[in-house]
């Protein structure tokens, strides 16, 4: 059964490295290109670390408080250790943050589920993009200046293949199997030995890591971070990737935002009525799986 | 096995459970029956943790042992050996029957291994790749009985199990249950409205009606007793098929 998931998992996200791969080397020439295609493969990693969560049937509008959580922790640390070794050093930092604010957090969110969640974790969002525009140590509204440069198409290519390796192991695995058990029904599964809410923070916590690792390259793409990059049209962006790619499907959501992110790339002025556009994709896919939705819900 | 002490549940201010006392011995097979809103259900709920008692006490005793239950979550209980299927029945539909059985094994630490012998042994080998949403109505009843097996149950808690079924799946159930009850040293504890099905399985009765107790023993005594005709059969002594 193990290995039967695990090919299925892998199956699942070959194509998508594949794709993300000729993406990076047809696109990633001049600076345009190289930026928009890690824009492309960080959407599609925090993607990748929504969809985690999502996989257990919950919707989170949160998880762009996790990017920030990588991206400042990250750029503070890069900015004053110079070379590769005060990158990974915010980038582990920014990943031991999320991870904490996760388990924090989660262990008031969770005891939520279905809408009551989204709506909490919208909260959870708003609040940290209030923080980040009135916390002067961390630049403020303005934002942060001076990160050093460091995300190029190679090394966020290698995160995206990174990310979508650890959701399909995880996928693969014994949690992730149980993982779609809670899906599925929360009280069967609690009446078979599961405890719903400790695989809850785990997989809210795994996502989180995701999310915040593709964040702190985030700030590596401009040298430059601010409030606005991590506020609710975020979370909403990683929520639109994982619905319309098939939540739990790991190489759905992570070719959806790509998508996503080219397509306001070649069609700019498309960018400003986006959460029109984001709109009227969600009515058009509900009435399209109108039968699905009736039946198991996004 | 179990012993309740003056299990209290109110919803509201409506007493669904009201000092009931209740206990059941090792491999006993024990019926609860009772009209529609008699707090049968929520008695269920509250022995395998669903709800929490207002008030009294729930106790497993083994060798002797006297563990008390209250507050103890589900997923608590099934390490105690308490397992439970529901009235409405809550499979993993978009799984396999055998993903059914397997998530029961996984998520109690149990050997998958036993999977594949209780889907031999229940009879539901052939489906075993079927989505479980796509089965019939009694194989989807036996698949529950299976996952709550697979999780370890000893006690089980089955709420309803002969509901929409026809007489030929009932007397093959009873038969299943019987079987598995003693190859297994099972303990039974049924919610059923089928009196032909409860009394060829059970060893005794408890009569409910307005979350209280109102008749208690061995299965024909309960059914002729004047409580159980006036509150459960409308007044009219129940006749054996």
């Amino acid at each position: 059964m193990k290995n039967k998931n695990s090919r299925k998992a892998f199956r699942n996200i070959a194509p998508v490295c594949l794709t993300a791969g000729i993406a990076a080397l047809v696109f990633g020439r001049g600076a345009y290109g190289a930026q928009l295609v890690c824009r492309m493969l960080i959407s599609a990693s925090m993607a990748a670390g929504l969809d985690i969560f999502a996989g257990l049937g919950q919707l989170s509008l949160g998880h762009a408080v996790f990017a920030a959580a990588g991206a400042y922790s990250c750029a503070l640390i890069s900015a004053r250790t110079a070379g590769s070794s005060g990158i990974a050093a915010g980038l582990a930092a920014g990943t031991a943050a999320a991870v904490l604010l996760a388990l924090v957090s989660g262990f008031a969110l969770l005891k939520l589920r279905g809408d009551y969640l989204a709506l909490a974790s919208l909260g959870l969002c708003e609040t940290g993009r209030v923080f980040m525009e009135n916390t002067d140590f961390i630049g403020g509204a303005a934002g942060l200046y001076g990160i050093p440069k460091f995300a190029g198409p190679l090394n966020t290519f290698v995160l995206f293949c990174f990310c979508a390796t650890v959701c399909a192991v995880f996928n693969g695995s014994k949690s992730g199997f149980i993982s779609r058990v809670v899906a599925q029904d929360e009280e069967a599964a609690s009446s078979i030995g599961i405890d719903v809410r400790r695989v809850k923070i785990a997989a809210f916590t795994l996502s989180a890591c995701i999310t915040a690792l593709a964040g702190g390259f985030y700030g590596g793409i401009f040298g430059f971070i601010s409030p606005r990059d991590f506020g609710c049209a975020r979370s909403v962006d990683m929520l639109l990737a994982v619905i319309v790619g098939g939540a739990g499907t790991v190489g759905g959501p992570m070719l959806a935002a790509m998508l996503t992110e080219a397509f306001f790339a070649f069609f700019p002025s498309a960018a400003e009525p986006r959460m029109i556009i984001y709109a009227l994709a969600l009515i058009f896919l509900t009435i399209a799986r109108r039968r699905r939705v009736a039946e198991n819900g996004l | 096995m179990l012993k309740c002490e003056n299990l209290c549940k109110s919803y509201g201010g409506i007493s669904a459970v009201s000092g009931v006392n209740l206990y059941i011995k090792q491999g006993e097979s024990v019926g609860l029956i009772g009209s529609n809103g008699a707090g049968k259900t929520s008695l269920f709920n509250l022995l395998a943790g669903f709800e929490k008692p207002d008030k009294g006490e729930i106790f497993l005793i083994r060798g002797g042992e006297k563990t008390k239950l209250n507050g103890l979550p589900p997923h608590a209980r099934i390490k105690f050996g308490i397992g439970r299927t529901f009235q409405n029945l809550r499979l993993f539909k978009d799984m396999s029957v055998h993903e059914n059985i397997l998530a029961g094994a996984l998520g109690n630490g149990q050997n998958p291994d036993c999977c594949l012998h209780l889907l031999e042994e229940l009879g539901l080998f052939p489906l075993k790749d079927a989505k479980a949403g796509s089965l019939p109505y009694g194989s989807r009843k036996t698949v529950e009985i299976a996952r709550s097996l697979a999780s370890g149950a000893k006690l089980l808690l089955l709420d309803e199990p002969a509901a929409g079924l026809s007489e030929t799946e009932a007397l093959y159930l009873a038969g299943k249950l019987k079987k598995l009850r003693q190859e297994k040293n099972l303990t039974l504890l049924l919610i059923e409205h089928n009196m032909d099905f409860i009394c060829g399985l059970c060893d005794r009765l408890y009569a409910m009606d307005s979350g209280r107790i109102v008749a208690e023993g061995r299965p024909r005594s309960v059914l002729h007793s004047p409580a159980v005709i006036d509150t459960v059969f409308g007044g009219a002594p129940y006749v054996f098929a």
